[in-house]
Parts: C-alpha cells; sequence; structure tokens
C-alpha cells in the first residue's frame, strides 16, 4: 500500500498540474498587482505556460528526472528575469516542486524549506502561494509546520490561509503525538468554519475538513460489517447513492486512471 | 483491470453492479478515461484528487483499494482481484440462488 502511494507520488506529483491555480473558487480572488521589473511582462505568462508544456512534452517520452534537470536553467533564468511578477512565481513554484527529485539525495527537504522561505516573503501578497501547501512532500514531517504557520501569517488571502491549515491538518492528524493530534482537530475545526465554503478542487474545504474529522473507524469498515453509506454525484453531476444498489452484489471500487 | 471488471459486469448484469469512487485529477481526465477504456458503470466524482472526501472518510490511501458487498449491503470481500475476485463473486452469487455452474470460478478451482 505504502509502495503504491509512493508510486503515485512519483508519477502523480512533480507533473504538469501544479501550476494550475485552484478552479472555480467560490470566492472569486483577485490577483494583486506587482510592480513590474526592468523587463517588459507582456506575454511573460505565456512564456512560462510555453516552458512547463515543453517540459512536460519532454517529460512524458523520457527519464523525468534528467529531463527536470535539462530543463531547470530555463526556468530560473524565466524566474530571475520575471522576479516579482506572477509568471515569476510560476516559474520558481516550477522549481521548487522539481526539488523532488533531489529526494534521493537527502538535501530536498532542506532546499525546500529554504526556497519555499523566500518565496513566502517575496511574493506574499499572491494567492499562487496557495500551491506551497500542495507540495507538503517536499518539507519533511518536522519542516511543514513552521513553514505553514508562516505562510497563514504572511498571506492577506483566505485561499492561501485555508490551504495552510488544510496542510498542515491532514499531515498532523496522522501523527502518533497525541498533542499534534489535537492541534490537527483544531486546525481542521477552524478550516471547517472559517474557510468552508472555499473551492478546494472540484470540492469544499468544508468537505474535505468534515471527512478528515469524522472517517469511519477501521471496525466499521470490516469484513462482515455493513458498508457505510455513500452519497455523491457522478461526474455529470448527478446524485447517487451506494444504496441505490441494495439487493445487488457491488464491487466498490476505489481508482483513478494514473 | 478494466477488461476484466468489465466482462463480469456484462456477464452477471442481473445481480452484479460496479459501483466507482473516482480520484481523478479533473472531470476532463476522467471522461476520458472513461471513453478510452469503455467503462460503462457509474463513479463517485471524489472532488478532483486523491484527496477527496469519499477516500478521507473510508481512509483509502492506496489506489486500486475495492469492497465487495453483498445484496444486504454488508461488506463480505477486501482488495479481491483476478481469480480471487471470480471466486468471492462466485460465492456471493451462489448465496442468492444462482447455480453454482453458471458462477464465475478461478483456474485453480
Amino acid at each position: 500500500m505504502i509502495e503504491l502511494t509512493l508510486t503515485l507520488l512519483l508519477l502523480c506529483l512533480p507533473g504538469s498540474q501544479g501550476a494550475s491555480v485552484e478552479s472555480n473558487p467560490v470566492t472569486p480572488v483577485s490577483i494583486p498587482a506587482f510592480s513590474p521589473g526592468p523587463v517588459s511582462l507582456r506575454g511573460a505568462t505565456d512564456r512560462v505556460k510555453e516552458l512547463e508544456a515543453s517540459y512536460d512534452t519532454a517529460a512524458a517520452s523520457g527519464n523525468r528526472r534528467e529531463v527536470a534537470e535539462q530543463f531547470r536553467p530555463r526556468f530560473e533564468a524565466l524566474a530571475s528575469e520575471l522576479a516579482r511578477s506572477e509568471s515569476g512565481l510560476s516559474a520558481e513554484l516550477w522549481l521548487l516542486r522539481n526539488h523532488w527529485w533531489k529526494r534521493s539525495e537527502g538535501t530536498m527537504e532542506q532546499i525546500s524549506i529554504d526556497h519555499a522561505k523566500r518565496l513566502i516573503e517575496e511574493y506574499k501578497t499572491s494567492t499562487q502561494l496557495a500551491h506551497l501547501a500542495e507540495f507538503s512532500y517536499l518539507y519533511g514531517r518536522k519542516g511543514l509546520r513552521p513553514l505553514m504557520e508562516a505562510l497563514e501569517a504572511a498571506s492577506p488571502h483566505d485561499q492561501v490561509d485555508a490551504a495552510a491549515l488544510h496542510a498542515l491538518g491532514s499531515s498532523l492528524r496522522r501523527s502518533k503525538d497525541s498533542d499534534e493530534q489535537s492541534l490537527a482537530r483544531e486546525q481542521l475545526l477552524r478550516l471547517k468554519d472559517r474557510y468552508g465554503d472555499l473551492a478546494f478542487r472540484d470540492t469544499t474545504y468544508g468537505a474535505i475538513a468534515s471527512a478528515m474529522l469524522s472517517p469511519h473507524s477501521k471496525d466499521s469498515l470490516s469484513v462482515g460489517q455493513p458498508a457505510p453509506q455513500i452519497s455523491g454525484a457522478d461526474v455529470h453531476g448527478d446524485s447517487f447513492q451506494l444504496t441505490d444498489h441494495l439487493g445487488k452484489i457491488v464491487l466498490l471500487d476505489f481508482w483513478g486512471d494514473w | 483491470m478494466y477488461p476484466h471488471e468489465r466482462s463480469l459486469v456484462e456477464k452477471y448484469s442481473d445481480h452484479f453492479v460496479i459501483v466507482g469512487v473516482n480520484s481523478d485529477r479533473g472531470k476532463e481526465k476522467l471522461i476520458k478515461a472513461m471513453k478510452r477504456e469503455n467503462i460503462s458503470w457509474t463513479s463517485f466524482y471524489d472532488g478532483g484528487g486523491t484527496g477527496g472526501p469519499i477516500a478521507l472518510r473510508w481512509g483509502v490511501r492506496g489506489w486500486p483499494t475495492t469492497y465487495l458487498i453483498d445484496t444486504k449491503g454488508m461488506i463480505r470481500f477486501k482488495n479481491v482481484r483476478g481469480d480471487k475476485l471470480d471466486d468471492a463473486l462466485g460465492q456471493l452469487l451462489i448465496e442468492i440462488g444462482v447455480k453454482p455452474a453458471q458462477v464465475p470460478r478461478s483456474a485453480e478451482l
């Protein structure tokens, strides 16, 4: 199981999706203007996007790690040329999530923490900083908490605060330390109460926090127990329930195409 | 995995359904996968990622994770695939009166 999850991380996380900002925010968030750098920023977003697209194409048919290393200098150049703009931050976020490849050298966590700290200082008013919370696997167990607390303190945006609470709550809830567990509970309650209506991917922080606050017990998911109800909707938005199929044998299949 | 599941659903459609909980990142990705793999069964769309509300509530951290649930809604098997899924489904079909000769069986039996 752990191996599967790790494989999943390898396959999915350093991929192409990190730069897309949360889709369908419930509350429209205005992106604050940065003072433009010395160069004209016209087309800057396109340049970072183009580079990301060519990386994705190259990575799809090659060794992701090697391809990422080949692309690194080009992202670094864009990040520095476009510094203090949203596009510059997009390039920085690509660089940040591609520290993943330093994992085997044992330097990933420190490099990622230092990088993320710098981004919090330099880009504190950007909503894109919410992505720092998505890359929680980069910072290690000990690194995550101070970083997320710094992020929440620095950012004026609900969307970013919610992302930080979410990352911290989901990590600490698995801790063996009971203090950390109760801290996670507090954070998830705060996430639900204050930011419950905010969108997270195609759901809300409220739905996520509620699920983490009251998961089904291991016993209730054992063979011989009644399957807990599931109410939800399919990809077209049509609602249904697991119990709609009572009377038939059901293979409940948690799956994804990756 | 899909072709095997699909053949079971087709063969035993009177008594057996698959209900998916999909954790793909984005609806487009799921729609594409369903078309490509010719997936006919319904899935809950779980919020667009592996940390969705249903997977979190069910404590799912590895994919695929499966539960085989009988006609009364009881959990009867977990994570059975391939031959083992055939046997498990066969057992549950026999329980509801399907003739043993007509249920799926793994090669070893």
